[in-house]
C-alpha cells in the first residue's frame, strides 16, 4: 500500500506566496487582499496548467466526480439482488456493458454506485483528517513548549500503530458502517498530515512579517488566521489530495477484508464479492478488473493532482 | 582484468554448486518418501476442526475425521439401515426389557490392546455416569449395561425401546484411556490429539492447526485395509482457492463445493462430481431463550423481544421465497425445506406449506401490531417500542448462508423489517450461540438416518448443548419420550411425524433448503466411489465406510502421481528455474559491476 | 554529547509510546470490546460446565476483578510474556500460536521490503538524476499506477495469471502437506515456491513508494546550491551524484520509510488472506473473524512494537548519517 503523503522538503521553509507590498493610501484592505488572491489564482492556474500528470488527473477525476453525481440520483434498484433480472455472470455485452455479476446484477451499476460510496467515504474521511491533523499541526507548531511536547508525543502514537491493525479492530469492536468506517480511517490517517502542518507552521513562525505583527499587538488568533494559516494553506491542500487517494484505498482494503457497510456498495465491497464469489475461478475477469481499474484510476487521479500541486507548492523541484 | 577473470571464476563456482544442489532437490522432490511409494489421499475443507475429542465435538470436518478413527458399536449398510460393525448380532428379549449382543474378537485398539466389550459398557456408562448431554439421548431408560464377558454385551431397560439398534452415533473409547480421567471436565482439555487410540482404519499422526491433519492407515483393522497409505485434510480460507488447488492437482477431493464452482467442475474431463441426495438441512433459526429455561437462566440471554412471537415468526416465513434461493443461490442443487426430518423412510410433509407470500406476511404483522408508526420503512414493536431491527448472523465457511442472507435481509425489508447482517466464522458463532446472544442466525445440520438424535436437539433440556434455539415445548418433550418407547415401527412414525408437525406449525427455525450434497474429485486419479444411498448418495464421509474401503488410485496413470503433487506437494516452479533465474541475475549484476569498474578504471 | 542526548531522548520517547500503546491496548480488547469474556474461555461447552466450574475459570483468568486490578495484572502478564490464550485456537497459549506464524511473515515482509527498497532507490536516484528522460517517464508512470493499486488486487491478478493460468506457482498456502517428508533443499524449495506470489506482490506494491520518495528527495537536493557549486568546481556527475546528492537525498528517505512501516503491515494482511499464506497477518484476519480478542490483543501490541522498534533504529540511522542532527 501507500505511504502518508511523500512530501519530502517538508521540514524546508516554503517561500510565502505574496509578496509585501506598500499599500496605496484609501484603497479598503478587503478588497486589496482579494486582488492579489485572484491574482494568485491566476498565477497558480497557469502553473498548473503546465503540468500535465496534473491536467490528466483533474480530467480523470471530473470524469468520476460526475459519475458519483449521477449515481446519487439514479435508480438504484439495479444493486438489489432480490430484484436482478440479467444472466449470472455474464461477459460484457451490449445490454451489459460491464457484464454481470453471479446473481445476475449489471456490474456497469453496481459501479457506479459505488463510485458514490467509495468517494463519499473518501472525501469525509480526508476532512476529518484534515481537521484533526490541520488542528494539531497548527497548535503545536504554534504553542511550541509544553503543548508542543504533549502533541508530538500523541501524534507519535498515532504514528506507529499500523493503521489497518487499528482500523479493523475499531471495526469489530465497534460494528461495521459506513460512519464507523469513515471514522476509523480519519483517526488513522491524521497523524501525518499533523506532522506536516506542523513542520510548516514552525517555518512560517518565524518569517519577519509574522513578527512584525506581533510586535504590533496582534491577537494569537489574528497571527494563526491571518498570517500563519494563509502561508500553510497551499501544504495543507497538496496534503488534502494526497490523503483523499490513500482514504479510498484504505476503504477498499477493509471492506476487502469484510468489513465494509453491508447495506452499500463500494468499489471495495464489489471486489469482495467477486472474491467471495470465486471471479477468477469461474472465469469473470469484468467482475473483478472493472472496480478494480476504477480504483486505481481515481487514486491516480488524485495522486497526480497531488504531485502537480506539490511541485507548485514547492519551489525547490520546479523544473528549472 | 583481472577482476573480470575473478568475477567469471565465481558465477561459474555459483553455477556449478547450484547444479549440484538442483540434483539434490530433484531427487528430494520427486521421491519424498524413497523407499516406499505412499498412496496419499488429500481432502480439502474450508471448515476447519477446533478439537478431536470424540466426546466434545461439533463440525463436520471433525466428525469426518472421528469417522476414519473410531467406530459406533453397530454401522450402517448402503441404504441406511442398520448393520453389522464392531457388534455382529443382536436380539431383544421376549419382554423388550433386555438387549443382548455378540460383539467381535478380532479388532484391536490402534496401542496394541485388544478390544472386548467391555469398552463398549464402558464409553456408555461413562456418559451416563458424567451425565455428558451430546450423547444422553442415545441412551434412554437404561437400566444398566454389562459385558458379561469379552464378546458379549447385555443392555437393561426400564421400558422397551429399540433406542439400541438405532444405532446411537457414539464413538467406542477404550476403558483403559477412559478410566485414566477423572470426570468429564478433566477428560473435555484433552483435544484428541496426540494418543488418539480408536479402532478405526487410521490413525491420526499429525496436525498442524489451521493448516492440515494427517491420518496413517491402520493395516490390522478388522474390516480390511484400505488401498490408501494416507489420509490427509486440508484446510482452505474458501472455496475457490480449494476448487484451484482440486484442478492443479494439489488435493484430490473437494467436500462440499458451492454450486457456482460445482458446475465449472462438472464439465472438466479429468474430475469426477458427485451430487447427494439430501441429508443436509440449512435452517434461519430464532432465539427462543425465556427465564423458563435453566440454561437460560443461568448464563443470561440477549435477543428481540419480536424472536418470540409465533406470528413474527410465521410473517418471516412467508416474506421467504425458498424457490428463488434454491434457484439463484443454489442453482437447483436443493430442494426448498419443510420439516427437520429427511432420511424417506421417516420425513413428513406438512399438509399445508407455507408459501412466498410478502402480503400475507404484511397483513399478519399488521394484525399482530407491528406498525411503521414513524413512517421511516421499519416497524415497531406494538405500542409503538422498539424498531424490528433484528442482528442476523450468516457463516463465513458457507458462502450459500451469506448469499441467501442477503436475500433474506432484502425480503424482511420489504415488509418492513430490518436486519443487520453480520458475516462470522463457526468459532465466533458458537460463542455467541452458548451465550444466548443473538436474534437470528443461519447455520445447518446433517441428520442422522435415524431421527432420535435431531429431534431430541429440540428438547427442552438440550438447551446449552445441542439446542439451535433453547426451544421449549412440554408436549414435544413429553412425545419425544413417547417415540422412544414406541412398540411398533408404525406406532413411531405416527409419533415422528407429529413431531416434524408441531416444529413447522411452531417454526422456532425455519428450514430453508435440503442441501443437496456436491463433491468432487479427480478421476483422472481416483476411482472405486461407492454411492450411500446407492443410486445417487454421498461418495465420502458416509455413515459407515462403503467408499473408504474401496477407493484406489486410477491403475492407468501414475499412482496419486501429478506434478509432484501426488505424495502432497504442491506444484511449483522445479529447481532448475530457480537455479537459471538466479544464474541470470547473476550475470547481469556481474556485467553492470564489471562495466562501471571499467569506466572508473579508464576515468582514473 | 550531542549523539548520547539525541539517543537517549529517542529512546525515552519510544518508550513512552509504548506505554501509552500497552493502556490504549488493554482499554481496546478487555474494556471496551463486546462480548462476554467468559464466554470464549468455556468455548464450546454450554451447559455442561457446571456454575462453579465456570467461577473457577473466571478467577483463574482474573476476570473478576476491576478494571485497574485487571489492568495490572496485563502489565505484569505481559511483561513476563504471559499472554493469554486464544479462543480460535481451543485454549492454547497465545503465546505459542504467535510465534507458529511469526517467522513466514517475517521472511515475507523482510524479503519485499528489502527488494522494493534497493530496486525503488534505485530507480528513484536514475530517474531524478535524469529528470524528464524516457526512463523518468516511463518509471514514473509505472510507479504511479502501482502505488495506486490496491495491494491485494495486484495479487489476485498475478495469482490470476501466474498460478490459474501459467500454473507456475501453487495457488496458495505457505508449505505443502508432505512437509514432513521434504529434505533439507526440497524444503527450502517449498517455501520459495509458496512465498514467490505474495513476496512479488508486496514488492511490486511498495517499489512506488520508495521510488517516489527517492525521487523527489533527490530533485530536493539537487536544488540545492552547494550542488550548484560542486558542479561549477567542475565535479564529475557521478560524483556529484554519489557523494553528494544522494548521501543527502537518502537522509528523508529513510524517515519516510520508517513512517511507511506501518503501512507495509496493512499490506502483508491483505496479501496474506488473497495468498492464504499463514503468516501473522492471517492470524489477525482470523482472530478478527471469530473475534478472538485475546490474540488481537497481542498481534497489536507486537505490530506496534515492531513499528516503534523500526522508527527508532532509523531515527538511530538518520542520526549516524546526519551530523546536523546530533548538534542540535
Amino acid at each position: 500500500m501507500q505511504t502518508p503523503p511523500l512530501h519530502v522538503g517538508a521540514e524546508t521553509p516554503i517561500g510565502p506566496i505574496e509578496e509585501e507590498a506598500p499599500l496605496p493610501p484609501a484603497v479598503p484592505p478587503r478588497r486589496i487582499r482579494w486582488a492579489r488572491r485572484r491574482r494568485a489564482m491566476r498565477r497558480f492556474w497557469k502553473a498548473y496548467r503546465q503540468d500535465a500528470m496534473g491536467l490528466a488527473g483533474l480530467i480523470i477525476l471530473a470524469f468520476f466526480i460526475a459519475v458519483a453525481i449521477f449515481a446519487i440520483f439514479a435508480d438504484t434498484t439495479g444493486t438489489e439482488i432480490t430484484k436482478a433480472t440479467g444472466p449470472r455472470l455474464s461477459a460484457p455485452s451490449l445490454d451489459y456493458p460491464l457484464g454481470t455479476d453471479d446473481q445476475g446484477r449489471s456490474v456497469l451499476t453496481l459501479v457506479i454506485q459505488g463510485a458514490k460510496v467509495s468517494l463519499l467515504v473518501g472525501l469525509s474521511a480526508t476532512a476529518i483528517t484534515m481537521l484533526i491533523g490541520s488542528a494539531v499541526g497548527l497548535v503545536a507548531g504554534f504553542r511550541g513548549g509544553w503543548v508542543d511536547q504533549l502533541l508530538m508525543r500523541f501524534t507519535d502514537w498515532g504514528l506507529v500503530i499500523p493503521w489497518l491493525v487499528l482500523a479493523i479492530s475499531l471495526a469489530s469492536i465497534f460494528g461495521q458502517s459506513l460512519f464507523v468506517i469513515i471514522l476509523v480511517i480519519g483517526l488513522t490517517t491524521w497523524p501525518s498530515t499533523a506532522r506536516l502542518v506542523r513542520a510548516q507552521t514552525l517555518s512560517v513562525k518565524e518569517r519577519p512579517y509574522v513578527e512584525r505583527a506581533r510586535a504590533l499587538g496582534a491577537s494569537d488568533w489574528h497571527l494563526v488566521t491571518r498570517h500563519v494559516l494563509p502561508n500553510v494553506m497551499p501544504v495543507i491542500m497538496a496534503n488534502t489530495v494526497l490523503i483523499v487517494a490513500i482514504a479510498i484505498l484504505s476503504e477498499t482494503a477493509l471492506s476487502f477484508l469484510g468489513l465494509g457497510d453491508p447495506f452499500s456498495i463500494s468499489w471495495g465491497q464489489i471486489l469482495e464479492q467477486a472474491s467471495n464469489g470465486a471471479a477468477a475461478t469461474l472465469g469473470a475477469w469484468w467482475w473483478l478488473g472493472a472496480p478494480g481499474v476504477c480504483i486505481v484510476l481515481v487514486v491516480l487521479a488524485f495522486t497526480m493532482i497531488g504531485f502537480a500541486l506539490d511541485e507548485i507548492v514547492n519551489p525547490k523541484i520546479r523544473q528549472r | 582484468m583481472r577482476r573480470l577473470v575473478k568475477l567469471g571464476a565465481a558465477l561459474t563456482t555459483l553455477m556449478v554448486a547450484g547444479a549440484i544442489a538442483s540434483a539434490f532437490g530433484a531427487s528430494a522432490q520427486e521421491s519424498p518418501s524413497a523407499t516406499d511409494e505412499k498412496v496419499t489421499f488429500t481432502v480439502g475443507m474450508v471448515n476447519d476442526a477446533i478439537t478431536f475429542n470424540p466426546m466434545f465435538m461439533i463440525e463436520s470436518p471433525e466428525y469426518g475425521t472421528a469417522d476414519l478413527m473410531y467406530e459406533t458399536f453397530l454401522s450402517w449398510d448402503e441404504d441406511f439401515n442398520t448393520a453389522p460393525g464392531l457388534a455382529t448380532e443382536w436380539e431383544q428379549s421376549e419382554d423388550g426389557l433386555t438387549w443382548t449382543f455378540q460383539i467381535r474378537d478380532d479388532a484391536t485398539w490402534h496401542d496394541g490392546e485388544p478390544f472386548t466389550a467391555a469398552d463398549i459398557a464402558a464409553t456408555f456408562n461413562w456418559i451416563i455416569d458424567e451425565g455428558v448431554g451430546n450423547f444422553i439421548d442415545y441412551l434412554p431408560f437404561t437400566d444398566e449395561i454389562t459385558a458379561p464377558d469379552d464378546t458379549t454385551l447385555v443392555w437393561k431397560t426400564t421400558v422397551p425401546t429399540s433406542a439400541p439398534i438405532y444405532p446411537p452415533y457414539i464413538y467406542i473409547l477404550p476403558e483403559h484411556v477412559l478410566s485414566q480421567y477423572e470426570d468429564k471436565a478433566d477428560f473435555r482439555k484433552w483435544k484428541g490429539f496426540p494418543d488418539a487410540t480408536g479402532t478405526g482404519p487410521f490413525e491420526l499422526v499429525e496436525w498442524r492447526r489451521g493448516d492440515f491433519w494427517r491420518l496413517e492407515v491402520n493395516p490390522d483393522y478388522w474390516g480390511g485395509t484400505p488401498h490408501i497409505d494416507e489420509f490427509v485434510f486440508r484446510v482452505f480460507q474458501n472455496e475457490e482457492t480449494m476448487v484451484q488447488a482440486l484442478k492443479q492437482g494439489e488435493i484430490d477431493f473437494a467436500d462440499s463445493v458451492s454450486a457456482p464452482l460445482f458446475e465449472s467442475l462438472e464439465t472438466d474431463p479429468n474430475m469426477g462430481t458427485s451430487e447427494g441426495t439430501p441429508t443436509y438441512f440449512i435452517q434461519m433459526s430464532f432465539n427462543q431463550c425465556t427465564n423458563d429455561v435453566a440454561y437460560c437462566q443461568r448464563t443470561g440471554f440477549n435477543h428481540h423481544p419480536a424472536t418470540l412471537d409465533p406470528q413474527f415468526r410465521l410473517a418471516v416465513e412467508h416474506a421467504i421465497d425458498r424457490e428463488v434461493i434454491v434457484d439463484r443461490v443454489k442453482l437447483g442443487h436443493a430442494t426448498p425445506g419443510s420439516t427437520v426430518i429427511l432420511s424417506p423412510k421417516w420425513h413428513h410433509d406438512p399438509p399445508e406449506v407455507i408459501t412466498y407470500d410478502p402480503d400475507a406476511a404484511n397483513a399478519i404483522l399488521d394484525e399482530a401490531g407491528y406498525l411503521d408508526t414513524n413512517d421511516d420503512g421499519v416497524r415497531e414493536m406494538p405500542g409503538g417500542g422498539e424498531p424490528l431491527e433484528l442482528r442476523f448472523i450468516v457463516r463465513t465457511e458457507n458462502p450459500d448462508t451469506i448469499a441467501a442472507g442477503e436475500f433474506i435481509s432484502e425480503w424482511l425489508s420489504d415488509v418492513g423489517i430490518a436486519t443487520n447482517t453480520e458475516a462470522i466464522n463457526d468459532s465466533k458463532l458458537t460463542d455467541v450461540w452458548y451465550a444466548n446472544d443473538y436474534d437470528m442466525y443461519i447455520w445447518g445440520w446433517g441428520v442422522e438416518p435415524d431421527p432420535n438424535f435431531q429431534l431430541s436437539t429440540y428438547t427442552t433440556g438440550q438447551c446449552g448443548i445441542w439446542s439451535d434455539t433453547c426451544y421449549s415445548n412440554a408436549q414435544y418433550d413429553q412425545l419425544f419420550q413417547e417415540q422412544q418407547r414406541a412398540s411398533s415401527l408404525e406406532e413411531r412414525q405416527q409419533i415422528v411425524d407429529q413431531m416434524q408437525q408441531i416444529l413447522y406449525d411452531d417454526r422456532p427455525e425455519i428450514v430453508l433448503w435440503y442441501d443437496n450434497y456436491l463433491q468432487a474429485y479427480r478421476s483422472d486419479r481416483w476411482t472405486g466411489f461407492v454411492e450411500q444411498p446407492s443410486g445417487g448418495g454421498v461418495i465420502l464421509f458416509q455413515y459407515g465406510y462403503h467408499s473408504l474401503l474401496n477407493i484406489q488410485p486410477q491403475t492407468d496413470g501414475t499412482a496419486g502421481g501429478g506434478e509432484g503433487a501426488g505424495a502432497g506437494g504442491d506444484g511449483g516452479i522445479p529447481v532448475l528455474v530457480w537455479i537459471a533465474a538466479g544464474g541470470v541475475l547473476l550475470v547481469i549484476v556481474g556485467i553492470v559491476v564489471a562495466r562501471r569498474r571499467r569506466s572508473e578504471e579508464e576515468a582514473a | 554529547m550531542g549523539t548520547r542526548q539525541y539517543v537517549l531522548r529517542k529512546i525515552v520517547q519510544a518508550f513512552i509510546t509504548l506505554v501509552a500503546i500497552l493502556i490504549f491496548n488493554f482499554f481496546l480488547f478487555r474494556v471496551w470490546s463486546p462480548g462476554d469474556p467468559v464466554s470464549f474461555l468455556t468455548r464450546g461447552q454450554g451447559a455442561q460446565l457446571s456454575v462453579q466450574e465456570r467461577q473457577e475459570l473466571i478467577h483463574e483468568y482474573g476476570l473478576d476483578k476491576s478494571t485497574w486490578g485487571q489492568f495490572a495484572e496485563y502489565l505484569t502478564d505481559t511483561f513476563s510474556g504471559r499472554l493469554g490464550v486464544s479462543s480460535f485456537y481451543q485454549g492454547e497459549p497465545v503465546r505459542d500460536v504467535f510465534f507458529r506464524f511469526l517467522p513466514p511473515t517475517l521472511l515475507l515482509v523482510g524479503v519485499s521490503t528489502v527488494l522494493s527498497m534497493i530496486i525503488g532507490v534505485w530507480m528513484g536516484i536514475r530517474s531524478g538524476w535524469r529528470r524528464g528522460s524516457a526512463f523518468d517517464r516511463t518509471s514514473m508512470i509505472s510507479s504511479l499506477v502501482l502505488y495506486s493499486m490496491p495491494e491485494f488486487w495486484l495479487g489476485m491478478l498475478l495469482l490470476l495469471l501466474f498460478s490459474t493460468t501459467l500454473q507456475w506457482f501453487p495457488v496458495g498456502g505457505r508449505i505443502s502437506t508432505n512437509v514432513s517428508e521434504l529434505g533439507t533443499v526440497a524444503y527450502v524449495l517449498d517455501v520459495a515456491n509458496h512465498l514467490f506470489l505474495p513476496a512479488l506482490t508486496l514488492t511490486l506494491a511498495y517499489i512506488g513508494e520508495f521510488y517516489l520518495v527517492m525521487r523527489s528527495s533527490l530533485l530536493d537536493v539537487l536544488g540545492e546550491d552547494y550542488i550548484t557549486t560542486a558542479r561549477a568546481k567542475g565535479v564529475l556527475e557521478r560524483y556529484v551524484l554519489n557523494r553528494h546528492a544522494v548521501r543527502n537525498a537518502l537522509l528523508p528517505t529513510v524517515t519516510l520509510v520508517a513512517l511507511s512501516f506501518g503501512y507495509v503491515i496493512g499490506g502483508a494482511i491483505t496479501v496474506e488472506v488473497v495468498f492464504s499464506y499463514q503468516g501473522l497477518g492471517l492470524l489477525t484476519y482470523t482472530a478478527i473473524l471469530g473475534k478472538d480478542y485475546w490474540l488481537l490483543q497481542s498481534l497489536f501490541l507486537f505490530f506496534t512494537a515492531a513499528v516503534i522498534v523500526f522508527n527508532l533504529l532509523s531515527d538511530l540511522v538518520y542520526a549516524y548519517l546526519d551530523p546536523r542532527v546530533r548538534e542540535a
